[in-house]
């Protein structure tokens, strides 16, 4: 490996371990202090995340919608600091739903929506509805906000893009050079087998199924918090256990077959066998099924929606960078098991 | 070598027991999920601190191997 690829490599992955945890949050509505709300004055704390309250005091508005019933302006109590605001909302006898929204707006941050904890499907403001109670603003696509983009839930783990997702691609791309490996050990000429190339393949999945236990060991945190549970019955999970074991029960077989010709035969069948099944399990069967990854039921990478520019500039760097250390790692395995091998020879 | 491997575990070990001292689940969720970030980047850390460990280990075993075939 040319050393001008490893200081690139080293490069990528220091601004990626500096800008995924720096870069800052765009503004987004956390979360209501209130649980319930009845007919008459009701008083709550509006929660915020890396909103400016107190900068843009003069031009915060704060609304109540009600599913069916219209908009209700609150009226602002008191700006706590910039992600705190306490309001009080007066809501009439005539209310019939339960389904409330709330959302906050003002002039650097835009229009900040909490999904209610009352158990709203979403904030949605239909303007020029006649039993609007206030004058409203929305001006959510206005702002250019800078910082990775609010997800409730996600939050602050939306970081996480920039090193759980790089594990998976760079197990791809190093499963790609131990299947192309595998065949051209099988396609040296009839009846046999170029052991080099059988070296190089197995040494490109041992790095490969580093990356994949990684990227299962950090999505498996990253589900906990964000989708309640350790292991989901997502298909893209089910199929990466998969995919695991059955790498897994590559190195077994290359381990039972003591006779160097046959084990890298049999091995380079076998790889062929578990990359398809990869390409399958991974890229191919999550765009048909239903699941919790984004992108479900179409493309399984990213639309505009999922990743917007500034997830975008820390998140590519971060997958060359950790791509060209899986190869740089492939390498040094690739190496020591040549030298191990001619120390075998001459012992 | 051997006391600068005790000294890590040490200071992982202690991490570990900060984060269990509120209960894991309040501390993840703290300030926006940051410490889910944190966890997720130590693991990838740890992970392929590990792995370059033992391949390490492959090397001194080669460099051994030398020594003694050379005495």
């Amino acid at each position: 490996m040319k050393n001008w690829l490893k200081i690139t490599c080293i490069g990528l992955l220091l601004y990626t371990a500096v800008f995924s945890l720096w870069h800052p949050m765009g503004p987004g509505g956390l979360a209501v202090s209130a649980t319930k709300l009845h007919p008459g004055r009701n008083e709550f704390e509006f929660k915020g995340y890396a909103t400016h309250f107190k900068e843009a005091e003069s031009s915060l508005q704060v609304y109540v919608s009600v599913d069916s019933s219209g908009v209700y302006c609150a009226d602002i109590l008191q700006v706590v600091d910039e992600s705190r605001v306490i309001v009080s909302v007066f809501l009439p006898d005539t209310i019939s739903s339960k389904r409330f929204g709330f959302a906050a707006n003002n002039d650097i941050d835009g229009t900040v929506i909490v999904d209610s904890p009352v158990g709203h499907d979403g904030f949605q403001f239909v303007p020029g509805t006649s039993n609007s109670l206030c004058q409203y603003r929305v001006n959510q696509e206005e702002f250019s906000r800078y910082g990775f983009p609010y997800q409730p839930i996600i939050i602050e783990s939306i970081r996480n893009l920039m090193w759980h997702v790089p594990m998976w691609f760079t197990m791809f791309v190093l499963m790609t050079i131990s299947f192309i490996f595998s065949i051209r050990a099988l396609g040296k000429e009839e009846g046999r087998v170029d052991l080099d190339h059988d070296t190089r393949a197995s040494a490109a999945a041992a790095v490969g199924v580093v990356f994949c236990v990684l990227g299962l060991i950090t999505g498996s945190l990253w589900a906990r918090f964000t989708w309640g549970d350790w292991w989901t019955n997502d298909p893209q999970l089910n199929g990466a256990m998969v995919v695991f074991m059955v790498y897994v029960a590559y190195f077994i077989l290359r381990n039972s077959t003591p006779d160097e010709e046959k084990r890298a035969r049999l091995s380079a069948i076998f790889n062929i066998f578990a990359f398809v099944l990869m390409v399958v399990l991974l890229m191919v069967m999550p765009r048909f099924t239903e699941g919790l990854h984004p992108g479900k039921s179409g493309n399984p990478a990213f639309s505009k929606y999922d990743l917007d520019s500034s997830l975008r500039s820390v998140f590519y760097p971060a997958c060359a960078g950790f791509i060209l250390l899986g190869y740089w790692i492939y390498r040094l395995n690739y190496r020591i098991q040549k030298l191990e091998q001619h120390d075998e020879t001459h012992a | 070598m051997r006391n600068r491997f005790y000294l890590s575990l040490a200071l992982v070990l202690g991490t570990l027991q900060a984060s269990a001292q509120d209960g894991m689940e309040e501390y993840f969720y703290q300030s926006g999920k940051i410490k889910v970030v944190i966890g997720v980047a130590f693991i990838v850390l740890t992970g392929l601190i590990i792995y370059l460990w033992r391949l390490d280990r492959r090397v001194s075993h080669m460099e051994q191997q030398q020594k003694g075939g050379k005495s």
